[in-house]
């Protein structure tokens, strides 16, 4: 069974509250419209019924986005690309960022020429961080 | 008296008073007193009550960014540094640590009295470096420099928010409130960045500022490099019969080297002969720009305290030297955080444009100065 993080119920129950909120208030209408009485019982407990289920949607909402902004956000990848010195070789690799790996350190021989690799360039994959 | 009777007296009343014409105006004309009375009392401690929740949300994620960089400092120290003590009381008071300006009363000799100051903080972050973490790697400390102001920055950013809260809270004061939430966007902005710098500077990526450097570095590759004053290397090679000095910060580490003073002994060591200076920085574009445009101007493109832009506008003025200037333009955020691709692109292009302004604007013999600004992390 999937387990729910605590964000993603709270986004659900949110969920799960407008659409019964609509379906209420819906129902309220077509009371009226079928009884041609604005103010018949039914119709009274549908309205209120939707507008509780509104009122819990929001709440939920508030909720699930109060926690998303105290969550830290996943930082982006970093990218090492690695190059051949060899001018005529176009010998090019990329990998994810490794810690001590910098701009011009020499990572070994290239295997299509034998020439030094080098780090050409390391840069951030996304601009923005995932949530 | 049961629930299902209680519901019913309740709706039977609802629907007698919706049936009455009498209670209905009644009802509609208490409904508007409420209204007016609200609107005219308490419209403005709702607005306040409204803004000061928004900034509670927004300080809660300031503490959480500057616990978890200050987190983040403590675990890189224990990691590279391996002190056998516990070195979080010291990184603790050290968050607090703070640069008096020097005064302007008398402006005569403030940039010297500046520099002076700015070389004691610089002795006092590695000397505290080496005191809490005695077993670090001597090209490691710059990085760990790095990682400590940005943890400060943070520690800062979240004690000023919390003073106005508190303050504004207190008071009940508007003003106070108002400003706060009004600069709540733009200082989350730079939290978020400093909180995102904290992750390269621990693991050594190179950041938006350092593309001067990584021009720098791409034009001296495969050429001889020296160092010339502390921190600083400069390389020295003929090009389409001129020749080149380029000048940058020693990398890979977190340096930013003394670039004024590097220029200035180069120019001495030729005895003013220098054609050109070309300068070469990351710069703050402005919010529609592109990120990794290039800029070309006149000028001594350094950013900082203005300390360095002075004694190289000094002796490029005592020889009346040009100055030219090439910008990469990004976000703050971008200039703090791992490099883009755009900026990386960027630097290939800076490149070019640097040697065809070598090109044009000098001649064969002459003696040009390439310089390449910024901080050279996670470059050579």
């Amino acid at each position: 069974m999937v387990k729910l993080s605590k964000n993603n119920v709270l986004l659900l129950l949110s969920i799960l509250f407008s659409i019964l909120s609509i379906i209420f208030l819906f129902m309220a209408v077509i009371n009226v419209q079928s009884t041609y009485d604005l103010v018949n019982l039914y119709s009274i407990d549908f309205l209120a019924a939707g507008v509780l289920c509104m009122i819990l949607s929001m709440f939920f909402s508030y909720r699930h986005r109060r926690l998303l902004s105290l969550k830290i956000l996943k930082q982006s990848q970093t990218v090492t690309r690695i190059r051949c010195d060899n001018d005529n070789c176009n010998y090019k690799e990329e990998r994810f960022f490794q810690e001590g790996d910098y701009i011009f350190r020499e990572v070994g021989k290239c295997p299509k020429c034998n020439g030094n690799l080098y780090i050409d360039a390391i840069y951030d994959l996304e601009l923005k961080a995932k949530k | 008296m049961s629930h299902k009777t209680l519901m019913n007296l309740v709706f039977t009343n609802v629907h007698n008073i919706f049936n009455d014409s009498t209670s209905l105006y009644l009802l509609q004309l208490t409904f508007f007193l409420i209204y007016a009375f609200i609107l005219a009392f308490f419209n403005q401690r709702l607005q306040t009550y409204l803004w000061l929740r928004e900034a509670e949300s927004s300080l809660k994620r300031l503490q959480i960014l500057a616990s978890k960089s200050k987190e983040i400092v403590i675990k890189k120290i224990n990691e590279v540094g391996k002190p056998n003590f516990d070195p979080s009381p010291s990184i603790e008071s050290f968050l607090d640590f703070f640069v008096i300006e020097p005064t302007s009363l008398d402006p005569y000799g403030i940039v010297n009295k500046f520099r002076h100051i700015l070389d004691v903080r610089s002795e006092r972050f590695e000397s505290f470096i080496k005191q809490i973490a005695p077993n670090v790697p001597q090209n490691y400390i710059p990085n760990l420099e790095g990682l400590m102001e940005t943890a400060i920055g943070l520690n800062e950013l979240y004690r000023l928010v919390r003073h106005y809260f508190i303050l504004g809270k207190k008071t009940k004061n508007m003003l106070f409130i108002m400003q706060l939430q009004m600069n709540l966007p733009l200082i989350m902005r730079y939290a978020e960045a400093y909180f995102s710098a904290t992750h390269a500077f621990s693991s050594g990526k190179p950041i938006g500022d350092g593309v001067g450097a990584l021009v720098a570095s791409k034009l001296m590759r495969g050429k001889q490099v020296k160092r010339i004053t502390n921190k600083t290397i400069f390389s020295e090679f003929e090009y389409k019969d001129r020749k080149l000095i380029v000048i940058k910060a020693e990398g890979p580490g977190a340096e930013i080297g003394e670039i004024d003073d590097a220029i200035e002994r180069i120019i001495n060591m030729y005895g003013g002969r220098v054609s050109r200076i070309i300068m070469i920085d990351a710069a703050l574009k402005l919010e529609g720009e592109k990120t990794g445009q290039i800029a070309e101007g006149v000028g001594v493109a350094i950013g900082g305290t203005g300390v360095e832009k002075f004694k190289i506008e000094e002796i490029a003025t005592k020889y009346k030297i040009p100055l030219d200037a090439l910008i990469i333009k990004m976000s703050l955020e971008e200039a703090i955080t791992t490099m883009k691709k755009d900026v990386i692109e960027a630097a290939d292009d800076a490149v070019k444009r640097v040697l065809n302004i070598i090109d044009t604007r000098t001649s064969q013999g002459d003696i040009v100065v390439i310089v390449g600004v910024g901080n050279t992390m996670g470059i050579l």
